[in-house]
């Protein structure tokens, strides 16, 4: 009987251990850069010296919208010359993108803001791209192509997207408001009526979480200017709900919690689609900012001509009209026959010139500045507080106009701060002379904001005080 | 072999929790002069209690709380939801044990349990679908009833939705104690002309004590470490000032992981709060006897209070299980995002997430994750259930400790510190690289993290064994192993299968870990995920895709809790000796 137990607690430690070793090789993930098993036959239109390949593709795409990419990728004549087996996306925050590459775990880079292709570029993490039929049709369909300082090209912009904004219409008439055609028209102090009965007009995600938030916050301070631009910003602040997500933006004017929020165009349509017509994307009046989405070759990748293939099938007609079908990107084909003609049309003559590299000097230090002086909890209660009494006063007659846009002007002028023992304004060019430290130095990035932070709650404190002298 | 009784629970939780979080806080040890700069409180305090509007021709109550800042937030927040949420536990409490029968086991169990199961990110859905000022269904039935709404904002709405939340949990820790109170006690002083609330009052409360220092101390550790509360309210500024929300998604960025000294400031605060309110509550949290149902103990009688407390009992628990309900009604239905009513009646749902190769494998994942992590839950709490209580080492003591610690611990500092530690240490060992191989970590995790609801009944449950079968045991010969084996585990297999089946609800519906570790890994038949990352990126996605990822919840917690149990059952049945028969007969109680 004693054997029969030992046996069994043998059998049983035997079942656990190989059960663990199975369940590990099952839920392993597709390792990253390694070779495919190959495939048992070759199908008749493979070259008989290509090996199938598995690509790993790091991404900033959703996982369903992968899946839809892969499908229509490897049901394409492409793939299959070129023994594409299997695609593999993960979506990866960006601050793993450089381990991917240096460490061979990836094959390309797909989609993601400039800033950050451009940063891969400029390390070193991105191989050339030297494929004379890839650079070619690139430039045949009008595809940016960046280079790298050595003239090398880094990255080609696959499509475009665009961000605007979509707002609630539901939500705009409870407060009879007319829809905004841009984001300079919420200085009008009728936006502000959602503020004076306990709400918010917008939802803004704070930029470090958002790149359409950082996008668009980029977009007004190189449209309005520094000073003016800030002050527009801080105004935005005042009459949004602060929110952690674009996607949360996205969902709050679905629902209609909120009147307005930055969206790119996929979310916009989104937004539309879940609230059954009650939201609506808007191409804001000379402010619609295109951004390239980007594809890139990971230095290390082990799989270069199946990557290659990749790009090549991207820029095709194929290509082109999947990523117009299925993440509404607007390709730089036209893409007729589809949803988005209509907003290719309507796009044309409300693009904003967008300066990447102006903003990538200096977008860092803008962004936690504005998280610090704009979207910190304790400063945007007071800022609410502040522009909620302003605005009272005003629809009082206690103050003009002209003074309602110079409270504006002051709430949001940059600010004067002390960090580290100096004391200095946030003009453009110190935030360019800090962009590099406050993005990799946790320790000074704290004490810039926590300096910000402070700076703009007395200032909010000053002018209420003064507002509440006045009534 | 019985040599490693000890040291293998205090080595399981050393390294695979204290040491991870110890890693993220020890960054703070340079910036210590600058964390110091984000406590503070403000006085006088930001915002008010309430104020009213009229929007519409709609008079509209909006509850928001004050707002003293981040620390003293996390603080008043996580004492007023204690004491209300015990408060409201006693009051529910004492109603069920005036209860018999069916009734008794549906609002004194059942409901808690139900209304107490997880639903992370869905039940953000669910909060504004049921609260929001316009058309939250309990503002459309208010609005037609009572002419006015009622809208929960800022940190009042945090407030109202932990209590609802929590409650639930105290509610099950003082009724599962009152019901061991010695129903002679409470016959004796009916007998002696005792009524209603006096012997409420006078007898039932100060012997229940102990379990309301518990749920006192256990219900302020998890609102102090809330994320779901905060993220639901979020749009609200008072709401993101707590010390949860701002460390958790200070850390997460669409620009990577990124070290805050902020966030790494209030881990550290958290941390220091929870271990010393366990400390604190110590004494009580050792002698508090784990839940064993037995709703046949002691019988009060309220007299003409029964129908009002009743009355208060049904809308408060009908209130703490409406979430629930509604992200399974989201599960059978569809377009219901943003509506009063849904589209349509479907099991549509459920079919897609068995269908979809990339649902389906989560939902394999998690139940074999949950599974997995269960069993390794199950082996080191019965070592250290023994060695805590048997052995007569200095360490003893230390290892009951060390059972209790995990539920004090935040998870964002594990899943953080799991993945800067471990990688750093494997990045050239694929197989054990987090990047690469999660699922390893994921279990781990998941282990380690919730060994407190599998240990804690194991434990409560030895302490009624008496020594004596043991000793006699050892006289015999046995060693320690086969002791657990043929005596312990048979007799603690009841509490055990609560303890595991507890264990399972909260490892499958594991946050934060599971984003962080596994977040990344998309597209393919063969991901590593769990769902808790797959719902975060469906309704990144797409809003309307609430309804699948309901689905998906609701069929991977079925899935996971019944797979652990059968497990532990089968496992138990073979490594005892007794046979599937006998452990079932075994697993509907035993009286020592």
């Amino acid at each position: 009987m004693a054997s029969l137990r030992v046996l069994a607690g043998i059998v049983v430690l035997v079942v656990v251990v190989a059960g663990l070793l199975v369940g590990f090789r099952l839920l392993q993930a597709p390792g990253e850069g390694e070779e495919a098993t190959r495939a048992p036959t070759a199908t008749a239109t493979e070259s008989p010296t290509r090996a199938p390949v598995r690509l790993t593709i790091v991404t900033r795409l959703a996982p369903e919208e992968g899946e839809a990419l892969r499908s229509r990728f490897l049901a394409s004549s492409i793939a299959k010359s070129y023994g594409i087996a299997d695609v593999v996306f993960l979506k990866e925050d960006v601050s793993k993108w450089p381990i991917y590459a240096s460490e061979g775990r990836a094959d390309l880079f797909l989609i993601g803001g400039y800033a950050v292709y451009k940063d891969l570029c400029d390390k070193g993490y991105l191989r050339p791209i030297r494929d004379p039929e890839v650079i070619s049709i690139a430039t045949s369909v009008g595809a940016q192509i960046y280079r790298g300082a050595d003239g090398s090209v880094c990255f080609i912009a696959v499509s475009r997207t665009i961000f605007s904004y979509t707002v609630n219409t539901v939500f705009l008439s409870k407060y009879n408001l007319p829809e905004p055609t841009s984001w300079g028209d919420l200085l009008n102090s009728i936006y502000s009526k959602p503020l004076l009965a306990g709400e918010a007009l917008v939802s803004y995600p704070k930029p470090s979480k958002s790149t359409t938030a950082a996008r668009v916050m980029q977009m007004i301070l190189q449209k309005y200017g520094w000073d003016e631009g800030w002050a527009l910003l801080t105004v935005v602040g005042a009459l949004s709900y602060i929110v952690e997500s674009s996607e949360k933006a996205r969902d709050d004017v679905a629902l209609g919690v909120s009147g307005m929020a930055p969206t790119v165009l996929v979310y916009g349509i989104r937004a539309e689609e879940a609230s059954g017509g009650k939201a609506r994307f808007v191409v804001a009046r000379s402010e619609v900012l295109p951004d390239v989405s980007p594809v890139a070759i990971a230095v290390n990748s082990r799989n270069v001509e199946a990557a290659l293939a990749f790009i090549k099938w991207l820029l095709s007609p194929e290509g082109q009209r999947a990523l117009a079908e299925l993440f509404y990107y607007l390709p730089y084909v036209k893409p007729e026959g589809t949803r988005l003609e209509d907003v290719y049309e309507r796009v044309k003559g409300n693009i904003f010139n967008y300066d990447p590299e102006d903003a990538a000097s200096w977008e860092r230090a803008a962004m936690y500045y504005f998280e610090a002086a704009i979207a910190d909890p304790d400063a945007n209660t007071l800022l609410k507080r502040v522009w909620a009494k302003a605005v009272e006063l005003y629809s009082r007659g206690v103050i003009s106009g002209d003074e309602l846009r110079s409270i504006a002007l002051r709430l949001g002028s940059p600010l004067t701060i002390t960090v580290e023992g100096r004391t200095v304004k946030f003009t453009k060019d110190y935030a360019m002379e800090i962009n590099k430290r406050v993005a990799e130095d946790a320790g000074f990035r704290s004490a810039f904001m926590s300096s910000v932070k402070r700076a703009a709650i007395e200032r909010y404190e000053g002018i209420l005080r003064l507002l509440e002298a006045r009534g | 072999m019985s040599r490693l009784l000890l040291p293998t629970p205090i080595a399981f939780t050393t390294l695979l929790l204290i040491l991870p979080v110890a890693y993220v806080i020890g960054t703070l040890v340079v910036n210590v002069g600058s964390g110091l700069a984000y406590v503070y409180v403000k006085i006088p305090p930001d915002g008010e209690l309430y104020r009213v509007y009229h929007v519409g021709g709609t008079r509209v109550v909006a509850l928001t709380g004050y707002d003293f800042g981040p620390v003293a937030n996390t603080f008043i927040l996580a004492s007023i939801v204690s004491i209300v949420s015990t408060g409201l536990a006693l009051v529910t409490a004492v109603t069920c044990l005036s209860l018999r029968g069916p009734s008794r086991l549906l609002l004194g169990y059942i409901a808690p349990l139900v209304a107490s199961i997880p639903a992370p990110l869905i039940s953000a859905y669910a909060v504004i679908h049921l609260f929001h000022r316009d058309f939250g269904l309990v503002n459309v039935v208010l609005g037609e009833l009572l002419g006015f709404k009622i809208a929960l904002e800022g940190i009042a709405g945090v407030a109202v939705y932990q209590v609802l939340n929590f409650y639930p949990i105290a509610h099950l820790i003082v009724l599962s104690y009152m019901e061991l109170i010695d129903r002679s006690v409470v016959e004796v002083a009916y007998n002696l002309g005792g009524r209603g609330l006096g012997v409420v009052s006078r007898i039932v409360m100060p012997l229940a004590k102990p379990a309301i220092l518990v749920s006192l101390s256990l219900v302020f550790v998890l609102s102090a470490e809330d994320l779901s509360g905060p993220i639901a309210f979020s749009r609200y500024n008072s709401a993101r000032n707590l010390m949860s929300y701002i460390a958790y998604y200070d850390f997460v960025s669409e620009l990577g992981y990124t070290v805050s000294v902020r966030a790494v400031t209030y881990i550290a605060i958290l941390t220091v709060t929870a271990v010393v309110v366990f400390l604190v509550a110590w004494r009580h949290l050792k002698s508090y006897l784990y839940p064993v149902a037995s709703p046949t103990r002691i019988h009060l009688d309220l007299g003409l209070l029964k129908i009002p407390l009743l009355t208060a009992t049904l809308v408060l628990t009908s209130l703490a299980v409406l979430p629930t309900l509604l992200v399974v009604g989201y599960s059978l239905t569809e377009g219901w995002f943003g509506s009063r009513t849904p589209l349509g009646v479907t099991v549509d749902n459920y079919l897609r997430v068995v269908s979809n190769q990339y649902y389906a494998r989560a939902l394999a994942n998690t139940v074999a994750y949950t599974v997995i992590a269960v069993v390794i839950a199950a082996i080191i709490a019965h070592m250290a259930a023994y060695s805590s209580l048997r052995s007569n080492s200095r360490l003893s003591p230390l290892v009951e400790v060390l059972t209790v610690i995990p539920i004090v611990v935040p998870g964002i500092a594990v899943g953080i510190g799991y993945f800067h530690l471990f990688h750093s240490l494997f990045k050239s060992v694929p197989p054990l690289d987090p990047m690469v191989n999660p699922s390893l970590y994921l279990v781990l995790a998941y282990a380690s993290r919730r060994l407190t609801y599998t240990s804690r009944p194991i434990i409560a449950s030895l302490q009624k064994i008496p020594l004596s079968l043991e000793e006699q045991a050892l006289n015999l010969g046995a060693r320690a192993l086969r002791v657990i084996r043929t005596i312990i585990l048979p007799l603690t297999l009841n509490p055990m299968l609560v303890g595991v089946l507890l264990t399972a609800l909260h490892v499958s519906t594991e946050f934060s870990v599971s984003v962080v570790l596994a977040g990344a890994h998309g597209v393919s038949a063969s991901h590593p995920a769990p769902i808790t990352p797959v719902i975060l990126g469906a309704l990144t996605y797409n809003p309307l895709s609430i309804h699948v990822m309901s689905a998906l919840l609701i069929a991977t917690l079925v899935a996971s809790i019944t797979a652990s149990v059968a497990v532990m059952l089968v496992a138990s049945a073979i490594v005892s000796g007794l046979g599937l028969k006998g452990v079932l007969v075994l697993a509907r109680g035993v009286r020592v």
